[in-house]
């Protein structure tokens, strides 16, 4: 006999074995699995899925899945959290633009840069370029060693002989590109005083606007404007909303006073250029005139502010016979009438800005009118810039040929390409004894010079910068350098005899000016804010007017006349004069206005390319539908002639360019770079020195086409209500107008079955402000940067396939000769009653319970139906592996990747998630940091909303009303795009309202 | 065989019929005309035919592995037109099966004697019809290594399909109409497979006949079990005729694009499908009954009987196609009205004005008895029809995606190499299976047959002259 076990009991109630007891017994630890989980597994129920899985696990095999190495660190850095992002404050100086930023840097990676909002010049928000800037660095061409004589040298061998090879001496001489960094330009003096030449080249430096200062007795001046308190601001053949100095700190003003309600009324954009720009796609009258009459338009309307009373400043009264001029332009003296009266009108709240296209003395005129009207002081002063008295590149070659430079150092920049065409600065290199070439590329400068020496990317180096408005900050590494490379400090310091230190250079010019007592902890406060607290240089607020006779003295060449035709040439919106040419974000990245891609082309009006003879379909419809049955999108070839040089190249035919004017962007055509090189045509080489546009040119159609590829070929709305505008009249006589636009009520808008989707807790929305859009690009790189969607090369733009997340959608209305423009960002509207999810087989795409309209990339199989039925077409389809693509034509864009952000494979459906990745860190925090984890208004920012200039992109919980977003959707303003479908896009627009003036009309 | 003048399509002047087989055919002699090319080999063109199909179905090969490799993006797809030809084949194979079921259940359950002679071919060409048409949202997906979350099987990740989206609704539609038409052709094979084995001299054709003949001896209980078989499965497959197409059309009419998004689409589909169909089992049957010399069996008056039902069908597509137009008219959607005249008069003009002159203006010539008796004519005519009935899924896929709702996103499809070649390769992945079938299996069904020739009237006399008068 077996013998019993003892009982044994837990407790009294235990041993009485009550059924409410033995009921309760599991939850002695809580809740148990069953009460969360699901239903039970059924005997056949797990035959069938264990049947299923065995069947399946066989297929999964034939899955390609890389392999992946994980390596933990063996002591955490401190302060790391692995998978949390760390933010540094630094500064960058991108396309002419010095911008404060905010580095994301994940495992010691930069990924992403965001805007400073401690940084004026920035505001937390950046342009595209600055958003581009992060893959720069990892530039799979980016320069890893030094070369001497052809042969590779470690760069910390060249360096160390670097001041024997360029003595400081009066041979010596150095071309930097201007970079308004004060402690290079305190080196770089220091270096001066030891009679080293001093030359710079390249747009950063602003020579038109700093010789027409310099005249004026105020040399190393640049304007800081205030466009937030301007009424009226004409742009004279200016991008300063959207390129050059300080374009976002202008642009976020320019927004602050695009408001309806605001005090003083809206405010009024005048642009006059030859060619559209993104700030003159934004204005509310555009006059379209040859570049060459822009000087003469800005004289007659200073001299009708002289005429119509305006105080002419101390010492030019006796400019006053000197103000007026006249142009064959039609419509000219009427425009100078009205933007003269109202200018007058709005005195002390008026801003002209020239832009640095135009010479020296339209400069100077700009630069009278914002002293007639009362600007200055208040729209405009005039801070010291950080940079040093330096010669020209003309200079430079006068210089090698008289045989004064022995050495060069190129500090920066290529001029070898760059340089006009009348200037063949590969043979004034050759001229040199030592030539040396800092750059970031071995580029056409680099394999020209004797010496290169890699440059340091901005996110790898210390320095420092100073924007336009006065204010320095301090840039620091965000990483050891790749590439054994130096920056332009370090290598002023070598010239020096120094031992080159970035930060100890850094340091001592800040230790020096004496503005920090207690240095080290006013350093460590300065790098943390991501600018310097120091006072401003002293502003100038006058100029010697009576030094001005003689630059007033030019007068505005005549007017192109038919037959002959002027070249207008301009730094492009993206690749700049070609140093970003090798970044394939930019390269990608549809221009605002022409959605040009991976290319330049010569611009022309549709009624120049008729009598110029170039084929295009025509401009009101369908300019770019090809007429035969497999035609391609092909551009006619012409041959531009101009200052004894020609260039072959594809006339694109464009709607706002001005009939004598051939428009083309510089900075393509390089020679250098897996994605630079072969790309567009090398427009500099019609330049002549000093002059962005030419008159006399000649067009010649050659012989041939050329596949253009643009994202948009489509100019119309066919005059649906996509894009709804109106004026600031139109919106006060009618403030119903927008919905009167409505294809159908929304009261008949009813759904056959009750709404699943209901409104509880967090519900995501955006709302998009078409009347502060000013099409800059921002949010497409912001969001290609922050959800690593892949380039796709010009190729397969042409065959339609481009990724991009956020697209704007450009729309022409009026004359094609001289159209208005708009855009228009699109990307998922995450609808609420999504079109997408109802069509797709596998249930890849379905409905987040806060409202956002989700991708499972794991579970889409690629029917692409979703895109099909996608009334807004924002999805976008993996057609090949592009992602591996991306990393096998560049081994360093994998550092880039945002490691939240899934990577996409081949056959996958993507687009964009209302950056979801962001939405569930808040997420998470706020469940850690507030009792009922509700996201604070603000907590969290798309991609594209976060770099917008403008302010445009707002996003939030739209089922509180007090946030931002659910005010913004109560306005008169708000609409649904294509809301006649009923799908309820999450994301709604608010009308563009302009504000012409009615005299112009 | 019979060497009688071939005209049985005018009417008897004595019993109002024309007889459906002619010659002075028995039964043994329907059966001998139908196997001797099983038995006593195929002609040599038949070789010649079958070398062509595989160069074809090497090609769909290449092609398709070639797919597999790089992804979808060898197709000529883009951002606005994410559908392009493999869904027009997809459609036009689909839509080529139908002719085979309405064929032999839908004209069996309406006592259609002629029915007989085309059945079989007919039913063979649905499959393999379908077999293409299964082919493509097989490949076309982005995937294809994970199509099989299509299927509702369980699933570790315990998630169905969507059971919302009409391209589930076709995975059914479709796979059920293959199984269905499968059973059906093999049920109705079953009596000839006996016929086979009986007369089959090697082992190993005895041997595969028979097992498929499931011990088939034609006792009167086989006949009568295997009629109401039949009989059931045609009813069955009836409202398949009906449904498959329309659950395809609902691949667009259920999606909002103008264009697309279009009630008329299930009737239009399906009298498309049968459009198509016919002219398909008439471009077989032309070539085969002259090949196997059968024009006894397969006659004039079947193909007559075809060329009406085209023309019939071929007037309600073109109805349709005017209904479109009206309706985008007066359902003032500026939206719906803009893609309908963008169709007629766009870049895609080509195409639509294709598609109406061969689908709309083409089958009119049917109306001449003249032209429809006619089967060299008959031949170019249904040419025309496939061709226009292939641009009308061209036009619908391709013209109301490339310009949608927003002018932004507009472009233009142009098809690549690839695109062709899988299409063409589809073409030898039926003409394959279609080859084969009529050189192994009885093309004609000579039970089916025998039943309606006047012997087996049951007042059939040898003495009577040929065909059946006897006292009603």
């Amino acid at each position: 006999m077996t013998k019993r076990p003892l009982r044994q009991w837990r407790s009294l109630a235990d041993l009485s074995s009550s059924p409410a007891h033995v009921r309760d017994l599991p939850r002695e630890f809580g809740s148990e699995p069953e009460e969360i989980a699901v239903d039970p597994v059924s005997r056949r129920g797990f035959l069938g899925l264990v049947g299923a899985t065995a069947a399946f696990a066989g297929l999964e095999g034939c899955v390609r899945k890389p392999a992946q190495y994980i390596l933990p660190y063996a002591h955490r850095p401190e302060e790391l959290i692995p998978g949390r992002p760390r933010y540094f404050a630094s500064v960058l100086h991108v396309g002419g633009n010095v911008q404060g930023v905010l580095v994301e840097s994940q495992d010691g990676r930069p990924t992403k840069i965001e805007g400073n909002p401690n940084h004026p010049a920035s505001l937390g928000r950046t342009t595209a370029q600055v958003q581009a800037a992060v893959l720069g660095m990892y530039d799979g061409d980016r320069s890893q060693g030094a070369v001497v004589d052809g042969t590779p040298t470690a760069a910390a061998e060249v360096i160390a002989g670097l001041a024997a090879r360029a003595p400081a001496a009066g041979t010596t001489a150095i071309l930097t590109t201007g970079t308004p960094s004060p402690t290079l330009t305190d080196l770089l003096e220091q270096l001066a005083r030891r009679g080293v030449q001093l030359y710079v080249d390249g747009p950063d430096s602003a020579p038109h606007q700093g010789a027409a200062y310099a005249q004026l007795g105020a040399p190393g001046v640049v304007p800081a404007y205030d466009v937030a308190s301007a009424d009226v601001i004409v742009a004279l053949d200016s991008d300063f909303l959207a390129s050059g100095p300080n374009s976002v700190a202008h642009a976020a003003g320019f927004a602050t006073g695009r408001s309806v309600d605001r005090a003083g009324g809206m405010n009024r954009l005048y642009a006059v250029e030859p060619h559209f720009s993104t700030t003159g796609a934004s204005a509310d009258n555009r006059f379209q005139i040859p570049a060459s009459q822009v000087g003469a338009f800005a004289k007659a309307v200073a001299g009708r502010l002289v005429a119509g009373g305006a105080q002419l400043p101390a010492g030019a009264e006796s400019l006053r016979g000197q103000l007026s001029a006249t142009s064959s332009v039609e419509g000219f003296d009427k425009w100078v009438g009205a933007v003269a009266d109202d200018l007058l009108a709005h005195r002390g709240r008026a801003l002209v800005v020239v832009g640095e296209r135009q010479p020296a003395w339209v400069h100077a005129v700009g630069a009278l009118i914002n002293e007639l009207t009362g600007g200055v002081g208040r729209t405009v002063r005039y801070v010291e810039a950080a940079l040093p008295t330096a010669g020209s590149l003309n200079d430079l070659v006068t210089a090698v040929d008289a045989g004064r430079v022995q050495a060069l150092v190129v500090l920066g920049g290529n001029p070898v390409y760059s340089a006009p065409g009348d200037v063949d600065f590969a043979a004034t290199l050759a001229k040199v004894a030592t030539s040396v070439h800092v750059g970031f590329h071995y580029d056409e400068t680099g394999r020209a010079a004797k010496i290169h020496l890699p440059e340091a990317h901005a996110l790898e180096a210390w320095g420092d910068l100073r924007s336009t408005d006065g204010t320095a900050a301090i840039a620091q590494p965000l990483v050891e350098p790749l590439y054994a490379s130096y920056s332009a400090i370090e290598v002023a310091q070598a010239l020096l005899g120094q031992e080159p230190n970035g930060l100890e250079a850094v340091r001592a010019y800040w230790q020096a000016t004496g503005f920090a007592p207690d240095f080290e902890a006013t350093w460590r406060s300065w790098l943390h804010a991501g600018k310097v607290d120091a006072p401003a240089p002293a502003a100038r607020a006058t100029f010697g007017w009576s030094t001005a006779s003689t630059l007033l003295g030019a007068n505005a060449p005549a007017a192109p006349s038919a037959g002959s035709y002027e070249l207008a040439l301009f730094y492009d919106q993206k690749v700049y004069d070609g140093r970003y040419a090798n970044n394939a974000w930019l390269q990608e990245l549809p221009d605002t206005v022409s959605k040009i891609t991976w290319d330049n082309a010569a611009l022309v009006n549709p009624v120049t390319a008729r009598a110029l003879g170039i084929e295009f379909r025509h401009a009101d419809d369908d300019e770019n539908i090809p007429s035969t049955f497999f035609g391609g999108l092909d551009a006619q070839l012409v041959t531009v002639s101009v200052n004894g040089k020609s260039l072959t190249l594809p006339a694109l035919v464009t709607p706002g360019v001005e009939a004598n004017t051939i428009a083309i962007a510089l900075g393509y055509g390089r020679e250098f770079g897996t994605t630079a090189a072969r790309v567009g045509f090398a427009s500099h080489t019609l330049m002549k020195s000093g002059e962005f546009f030419s008159s006399g040119a000649t067009v010649a159609l050659a012989s041939g086409t050329y596949p253009i590829a643009t994202t948009q070929d489509h100019g119309s709305m066919e005059g649906r209500p996509l894009l709804r505008q109106g004026t600031v009249e139109e919106l006060r006589e009618n403030p119903e107008f927008v919905h009167e636009m409505d294809e159908m009520e929304p009261s008949r808008l009813r759904s056959l079955w009750e709404e699943p989707n209901v409104r509880t807790g967090q519900q995501w929305g955006m709302s998009i402000d078409l009347s502060t859009c000013i099409g800059c690009n921002a949010c497409t790189i912001a969001c290609q940067a922050e959800n690593t969607i892949s380039v796709v090369g010009k190729e397969r733009v042409l065959e339609g396939r481009e990724m991009h997340w956020i697209r704007l959608d450009r729309y022409f209305a009026g004359d094609p000769q001289n159209p208005t423009v708009s855009v228009q960002p699109v990307a998922c509207m995450h609808c609420e009653n999504a079109p997408c999810e109802q069509v797709c087989p596998v249930a890849a795409t379905t409905h987040g319970p806060e409202g956002t309209n989700d991708m499972a990339y794991n579970r889409c199989i690629g029917t692409r139906y979703c895109a099909n039925n996608c009334p807004y077409k924002v999805r976008r389809y993996n057609f090949f592996n592009f992602s591996n693509e991306n990393d096998e034509r560049n081994p360093l864009y994998r550092l880039q990747k945002n490691p939240d952000v899934t990577v996409r494979f081949r056959g996958v459906m993507e687009k964009c998630t209302y950056c979801i990745q962001r939405v569930n860190q808040a997420r998470i925090d706020a469940k850690v940091t507030t009792p009922e984890g509700t996201v604070a208004d603000g907590g969290v920012t798309p991609a594209c909303g976060q770099a917008c200039p403008t302010g445009a992109i707002v996003f939030g919980d739209v089922n509180d009303p007090t946030t931002r977003v659910s005010r913004a959707k109560e306005s008169q303003r708000d609409y649904s795009l294509l809301g006649w479908l009923n799908v309820h896009p999450r994301t709604t627009y608010l009308a563009k309202i302009t504000n012409p003036n009615p005299e112009l009309v | 065989m019979a060497t009688d003048a071939l005209d049985n399509v005018s009417l008897d002047p004595v019993d109002g019929r024309a007889p459906l087989i002619l010659g002075r055919e028995d039964f043994r002699a329907v059966t001998d005309d139908v196997v001797r090319p099983i038995f006593e080999g195929p002609p040599k063109v038949w070789w010649a035919v079958l070398s062509f199909a595989l160069t074809l179905l090497s090609v769909m090969g290449i092609s398709i592995a070639y797919l597999f490799w790089e992804g979808t993006g060898i197709w000529g797809l883009n951002n606005p037109v994410g559908w392009g030809w493999a869904i027009i084949n997809f459609v036009f194979w689909v839509g080529i099966g139908h002719a085979g079921t309405l064929i032999s259940a839908i004209l069996f359950l309406f006592r259609q004697k002629w029915r007989t002679s085309i059945n079989r071919a007919a039913e063979a060409m649905t499959l393999f019809a379908v077999a293409c048409a299964l082919t493509f949202p097989g490949i076309h997906v982005g995937r294809v290594w994970v199509a099989y979350y299509m299927a509702p099987v369980p699933n570790q990740m315990a998630m169905w399909p969507n059971f919302r989206s009409p391209l589930l609704w076709d995975v059914f539609a479709v796979s059920i109409y293959g199984t269905v038409s499968l059973l059906f052709w093999y049920t109705g094979l079953i009596p000839d497979l006996a016929t086979m084995r009986d007369r089959a001299k090697s082992l190993i054709s005895k041997r595969l006949y028979g097992t498929f003949a499931l011990g088939w001896r034609g006792s009167n209980r086989h006949w009568l079990h295997y009629e109401r078989a039949y009989l059931l499965l045609a009813a069955l497959a009836t409202p398949l005729v009906l449904s498959v197409h329309s659950i395809v059309s609902f691949d667009f009419a259920v999606a909002q694009l103008p264009g697309w998004h279009t009630t008329i689409f299930p009737p239009y589909f399906v009298a498309g499908a049968i459009f198509s169909g016919f002219a398909m089992v008439l471009t077989l049957m032309i070539p085969v009954r002259k090949l196997f010399k059968w024009e006894h069996i397969i006659t004039v008056r079947h193909m007559e009987n075809m060329c009406k039902i085209i023309l019939l069908t071929g007037s309600l597509v073109g109805y349709a196609y005017a209904m479109e137009f009206f309706i985008a008219w007066y359902g003032a959607n500026e939206y719906e009205r803009y893609a309908f005249i963008n169709r007629a008069f766009g870049p895609y003009a080509w195409a639509y004005w294709t598609m109406v002159s061969c689908n709309v203006i083409s089958p009119q010539f049917f109306w001449f008895k003249k032209l429809r008796t006619n089967p060299a004519f008959i031949f170019v005519i249904t040419i025309f029809v496939n061709i226009g009935m292939w641009f009308e899924r061209f036009v619908i896929t391709v013209t109301s995606l490339h310009r949608d709702f927003l002018p932004s996103s507009w472009d233009y499809y142009r098809p690549t190499i690839w695109d062709v070649s899988t299409f063409l390769g589809s073409f030898g992945l039926f003409l394959t299976l279609f080859t084969l079938f009529v050189r192994f299996l009885p093309a004609i069904a000579i039970a089916e047959v025998k039943t309606v020739m006047p012997q087996a009237d049951p007042h059939w006399h040898p003495a009577d002259h040929g065909h059946a008068e006897g006292e009603h």
